[in-house]
Parts: structure tokens; C-alpha cells; sequence
């Protein structure tokens, strides 16, 4: 298999070294305070890791075309993550619209149920 | 022994490597979506209960969540160490690196084994088996969520462990080796991905 690429090992030494002091940088930013941000920072560092993970442990870095995959990915997830958040953030808001105009009130009848989950 | 013959459906060695290393790829983001309905599902829950979620994190310890961690990290490295000395053609190094990499993933499952009973001692089940009390009556969802997601990254830990001793054994009987190594650059990718869960799971599950 002469045509594949071997990797210079030096490229998965920095990586792993970067990988630990990273993991210790997540814990330390993670003890202190900084409100809102603390998870958007914690994901910033996972997706750092990550993309050295990708890039060097898993090649990517030497075989560009496998990239399709992950961007695939990646964007099934932000579609995942916007069309589950725009609804279950959106659905108080109309709720509060439509109850103030119009009295809507909800079409499903709520009925008491017995000890074996059965309505009465 | 005698070169390995290539399967008749491949006109060359680098085709059956690009067509391998494809099908990974594809198998990969595949994984990728299927534990992403799980963070998903995270996301939701900690966005409708923020507070539960903060306490709920604080019973985990975060110590433990670290040694696995670096435990992982350390056996991807392990891991690609392997693939390098096979393309090089070491083999002892090659086993002596893949047998890291199962001990430290062994590790990584005996200190999960010991978080599960830690929280089984205070009835913080999966599920309908849910039996301890707290200040939020939505507790059991955190662990209904953390013991899914951390069960299935355990699940794929030990096939993991299993595909790699199945790379040993074929290293040991030369039927991988410098000229034909495209099962443990599969296997190699699969454990990275394994690696970066729970390089996710981590942040989210026990530093909240």
C-alpha cells in the first residue's frame, strides 16, 4: 500500500499533548464564573478538541475529501438543533398571541384517570 | 506467509483503501447523528429545567469524569501509535500499543462501573426506577438522560474493545501488517470518534 500516506508521528504527539492540556483548560474555566457563557465556552473547547481529533488522529487533515461527512453532519445537527429550538422556544409565544385575541382555548379535554391509567 | 489476495471486486489496493476509508466515513456520521438526538433531547431538558440541571450535575463526581478523560485521550494516542507502527511494520510495537489501548479502556469501564454504583446507592436510577429524593422533582430526568447517554458511549467503548482485540489477534497472525492495514485504520477511526463523545460529554454531563 505504497500510495497511502504514513503521518510523521510527530503530528499525533503534538496532538495529544494539546488534547490533555485542553481537557485541564476545561476543568479550570469551568471553576470559574463566567454566567452565561460557561457552556457556549466548555462546547468552544470540546469542538477545538475535536477538530484536532478529526484533523490528525483521524487524518482528515490529509484526506480533505472524507471533510464532505463531517460538513454533512455538522449541518444535519445545526437543522437538528434550529428547528427543535424555534418550536419549543416559540410555543409560550403564541400561546400568549392567540389566548389574548381570540380566547383560544385548547380542543383537548383533560380527564381525571384512575390508579390503572385508564379515564374515567 | 503469501501476499494477501485483493477481492476481485476492487481493481487496485488504493481503490478497496478509498472505497474502506468511504464507507467509514459514511458509517461515522451516521454515529455522529444517532448520539445527536441524545444532545438534542440534553439540550431540551436543561433548557426548560436550568437549575435542576446545575444540581444535578454537582452529584456527579467531576474527578472521575476527568481520569476517563484523560484515559480516552491517552488510548486514542495508543491508538494511532498502533496504526503507525503497523504501516511501519512493528509489529510488537503495534501490539504492545493496542493492548494499551484495550487496558485503558478497560479502565475507563471499571471507573463508570464504580459512578453507576455510586449513584445506585443513593436510588438515583434509570427511568421508572427512579427512587430518591431532592429539591427538584425533575431530577430523574437529568439521570434518565445522563445514564442513556453515558450507557450508550459505554456500549460503543466495548465494542471498541472488542474490534481492537480483533486487530491484535489478525496483527499477531500477520494478517494485518505494512502491506494490507486498512482494518486497523477503520477500527482507529471508529475509537477516535468514540474519543470526541466523550470529549462532549464530559463539559456537559459533569461541569455544569
Amino acid at each position: 500500500m505504497a500510495n497511502h500516506v504514513v503521518i510523521p508521528k510527530i503530528y499525533y504527539q503534538g496532538t495529544f499533548v494539546a488534547l490533555i492540556i485542553l481537557t485541564v483548560i476545561t476543568v479550570a474555566v469551568s471553576r470559574i464564573d463566567l454566567g452565561v457563557l460557561h457552556t457556549p465556552v466548555a462546547i468552544l473547547i470540546a469542538l477545538i478538541k475535536a477538530g484536532l481529533v478529526g484533523a490528525f488522529f483521524m487524518g482528515l487533515r490529509w484526506e480533505r475529501a472524507n471533510l464532505i461527512f463531517v460538513f454533512g453532519a455538522v449541518m444535519a445537527i445545526v437543522l437538528f438543533f434550529l428547528f427543535t429550538f424555534i418550536d419549543i422556544e416559540g410555543r409560550g409565544a403564541i400561546t400568549d398571541i392567540v389566548e389574548r385575541p381570540y380566547n383560544y382555548k385548547s380542543p383537548v379535554t383533560v380527564t381525571p384517570m384512575d390508579s390503572s391509567g385508564a379515564p374515567h | 506467509m503469501s501476499k494477501r489476495a485483493l477481492p476481485h471486486y476492487f481493481a487496485s489496493e488504493a481503490q478497496e483503501f478509498n472505497a474502506c476509508k468511504v464507507g467509514m466515513w459514511a458509517f461515522i456520521a451516521q454515529e455522529v447523528l444517532f448520539f445527536s438526538g441524545l444532545f438534542v433531547a440534553y439540550a431540551v431538558y436543561r433548557f426548560y429545567n436550568p437549575e435542576m440541571f446545575h444540581y444535578a450535575s454537582s452529584l456527579l463526581d467531576w474527578k472521575l469524569g476527568f481520569i476517563n478523560t484523560i484515559f480516552l485521550i491517552i488510548s486514542s494516542f495508543t491508538m494511532v501509535m498502533g496504526v503507525y507502527h503497523t504501516q511501519h511494520g512493528n509489529r510488537k510495537k503495534t501490539l504492545i500499543n493496542l493492548g494499551a489501548t484495550v487496558a485503558l479502556a478497560t479502565c475507563f469501564l471499571v471507573i463508570k462501573s464504580f459512578e453507576y454504583q455510586a449513584k445506585f446507592a443513593h436510588g438515583y436510577y434509570p427511568g421508572m426506577y427512579f427512587n430518591a429524593e431532592g429539591p427538584f422533582d425533575t431530577l430523574h430526568i437529568f439521570f434518565g438522560l445522563y445514564f442513556t447517554i453515558t450507557g450508550l458511549h459505554a456500549l460503543h467503548v466495548l465494542i471498541g474493545i472488542g474490534l481492537i482485540v480483533w486487530i491484535m489477534a489478525r496483527v499477531a497472525k500477520n494478517t494485518v501488517n505494512s502491506d494490507y492495514f486498512t482494518p486497523i485504520e477503520m477500527v482507529g477511526l471508529y475509537w477516535h470518534l468514540v474519543d470526541i463523545v466523550w470529549i462532549f460529554l464530559f463539559p456537559l454531563l459533569y461541569l455544569l
